[in-house]
């Protein structure tokens, strides 16, 4: 058995543990698993720690409060469960705080998704690459994160972001690019 | 810089202390915030699963989605295909003993047709004559169980013929495609076609009997009729079908069967014969005859035509006079018989033949008798027809009269009254030639109000006027 399939396996005990029996522990080993994943996967796109942290504390509660109350519930993959929820949550701060800036909520949506994430990397100190990787449309940034900051796979990156494998590929392509191009501006 | 490079220095921000990790401190802290929060929201008792239910979630969690579809899609279709199979077999044996007119009845069919387009699909001959051989025995079991609604017996008979030249056909194929596997099947077929044709007859005695049945309207008894010539007709092709496959046969067994079919044949004309004689002594007393071979009449059927006939002596007096002339009758009679004689003497030569062991030349033979059989049935039938035709005529005729008696009755009545009138004038003419005879012989008799007039003879002589 090899150590993906191994990791894999484990996973899903854990995740039958606090499905079926509520374990905190078994929850705890997966929080020990994934805590740094989802802070960055976070951080990337909040590029603020305050609240790289408070939304990854909220992503675990949720995802426990999720397995708990559906435990009939197929969970396909554990780590793409953990990045939905992630990306839902930070949807989530996205709506609020366009709310406290009074913008209407259609004008919100009408702001193209980089304008936003411009106006939050100005605030932050991150390192030249993140920079630059923040620039990027969204989707590229989950994919580059996802392959070449967390090392997945194209297919469990595809999994992750619930795209086909074929999709991903290209993606990743497009995304790499692309951020040649900013760099070598 | 190249993507490779680029492609490096992504993959060493996970390593390096960036802002991009989380702090160690944040790290445990959070942990122990949520592990805390959990036990507090826990409920103290964890939930019972069965050892199904166990199984179930696990299996959930190992099978993709993706995989449960597949499965999930793949049960469903099974289930279809076993409902519909599961239906369509219900629905078949259900419907195995329906009659025409029933719900069900095309469901036979279509079962019966869907069989036989499968053995046809296959190119297996030998099972496709047992198929039609099977749909014309149903036929024939429906024509003698059903109502004798002429529409439907139309339908059944168009079927039953079909079926039989199908036997015919398919068996023919089959021989010139694989003579031994038609030797292996023609025993069968000898077997039923035997048993069909002897349900046949059944059937064609039964409408025979009608066709004669003093008590059915004209209308009936034409039904009746033209449903015998029909089965006579299909009888005569399955006979040849039969004949046919004992061609096939090996010679000890084609010689058995032909043997017991020349006796049975002349089994059938000596009884004929005899039904003949009974009905040839009543010829000039019966209103109508049936004779065939085929039908195979009796004295019974003679007898019970009698009874029939002297049961109503007034139409058979009528039919006896004026419908059926004694020497088209006679005519008809004499034919038969002949014909009787030619296929007795054709039948022993069949017996000679098979004494000799020409087979194929005996199956000529009672092919030849067949044919008599065939024209003997057809003139006898034919002059039956002619009966009934006559007898609708008679009846017609007595309906035109029946519509024309009320005015000649009206006219009788005025004749009458007219008579009545005429003689009631001739009866006063002579009064008032009496009366006045009377009047002139004795004036004092005058009838009416008229003052009678007495003439007043004055003896004296009349006075002189001076």
């Amino acid at each position: 058995m090899t150590n993906k399939t191994h990791s894999m396996v484990s996973e899903k005990k854990l995740l039958y543990r606090v499905q079926a029996h509520k374990d905190a522990e078994a929850f705890g080993r997966l929080y020990d698993t994934y805590i740094e994943k989802i802070y960055r996967f976070v951080y990337v796109k909040l590029s603020n720690h305050t609240d790289a942290e408070d939304i990854t504390h909220d992503v675990f509660l949720k995802v426990w409060q999720y397995l708990t109350q559906n435990p009939q519930k197929r969970i396909a993959s554990v780590s793409g469960l953990f990045y939905t929820t992630a990306r839902n949550t930070i949807v989530d701060v996205y709506r609020k705080r366009a709310k406290q800036q009074v913008v209407p909520i259609e004008e919100g949506h009408g702001v193209p998704e980089e304008c936003r994430m411009q106006k939050i990397d100005t605030k932050m100190e991150v390192e030249t690459i993140l920079v630059h990787v923040k620039k990027l449309k969204e989707e590229y940034q989950d994919i580059i994160l996802l392959r070449y900051i967390e090392g997945y796979s194209l297919k469990e990156a595809a999994q992750i972001l619930d795209k086909k494998y074929t999709h991903t590929r290209v993606l990743l392509h497009r995304a790499m690019k692309k951020l040649q191009e900013i760099i070598n501006v | 810089m190249t993507p490779r490079e680029l492609q490096q220095q992504l993959k060493a921000l996970r390593k390096t202390h960036s802002p991009i990790n989380p702090d160690v401190s944040f790290v445990a802290q959070s942990k122990k915030t949520l592990l805390a929060r959990i036990s507090s929201t826990k409920e103290h008792t964890a939930p019972a699963y069965s050892l199904g239910e166990r199984l179930y979630i696990i299996g959930r969690m190992f099978i993709s989605q993706k995989t449960a579809c597949r499965v999930r899609a793949g049960s469903l279709m099974c289930m279809v295909i076993i409902t519909t199979i599961a239906g369509w077999t219900v629905g078949v044996s259900a419907s195995s003993q329906s009659m025409p007119g029933d719900v069900l009845y095309s469901v036979k069919l279509a079962a019966e047709k869907t069989q036989i387009m499968v053995a046809s699909a296959t190119g297996d001959k030998e099972a496709e004559t047992q198929l039609h051989l099977e749909s014309a025995k149903r036929r024939t079991a429906e024509l003698h169980q059903m109502d004798k609604e002429p529409k439907k017996v139309k339908k059944v008979v168009a079927r039953l013929k079909k079926s039989v030249a199908s036997v015919g056909e398919t068996f023919k194929e089959l021989k010139e495609q694989d003579s031994e596997k038609a030797k292996y099947a023609a025993k069968e077929v000898t077997q039923k076609t035997e048993n069909i044709s002897n349900s046949l007859r059944e059937v064609a005695n039964e409408a025979a009997k009608g066709a004669v049945k003093i008590e059915n309207t004209t209308e009936k008894k034409q039904e009746e009729l033209v449903l015998t010539k029909e089965v006579v007709e299909i009888r005569h092709d399955i006979d040849m079908a039969e004949l046919a496959a004992i061609a096939v046969l090996d010679s000890e067994d084609a010689k058995d069967i032909i043997e017991d079919k020349v006796e049975e044949m002349i089994e059938d004309a000596q009884e004929f014969t005899e039904a003949l004689a009974a009905v040839t002594e009543q010829a000039t007393s019966t209103p109508t005859i049936v004779v065939s071979s085929t039908v195979g009449i009796t004295e019974e059927d003679v007898q019970t035509q009698e009874a029939a006939t002297t049961s109503t002596p007034i139409n058979v007096s009528a039919i006896e006079e004026e419908s059926l002339e004694d020497t088209e009758q006679e005519e008809v009679v004499e034919n038969i018989d002949e014909s009787i004689e030619r296929m007795q003497e054709i039948a022993g030569e069949v017996q000679q033949l098979l004494e000799a062991g020409s087979i194929d030349e005996a199956i000529e033979k009672t092919k030849d008798v067949q044919e008599i059989t065939q024209k003997t049935d057809d003139r006898a039938l034919e002059v039956q027809g002619q009966i009934i035709e006559e007898e609708q005529k008679e009846q017609r005729e007595d309906a035109q009269e029946g519509e024309s008696e009320p005015v000649a009755a009206q006219e009788g009545v005025e004749e009458v009254e007219q008579s009545q009138e005429n003689t009631v004038d001739e009866q006063k003419v002579p009064d008032e030639n009496q009366d006045r005879e009377h009047s002139d012989t004795d004036p004092i008799e005058i009838e009416g109000d008229v003052e009678p007039v007495v003439e007043v003879v004055s003896l004296e002589p009349e006075r002189e006027e001076i």
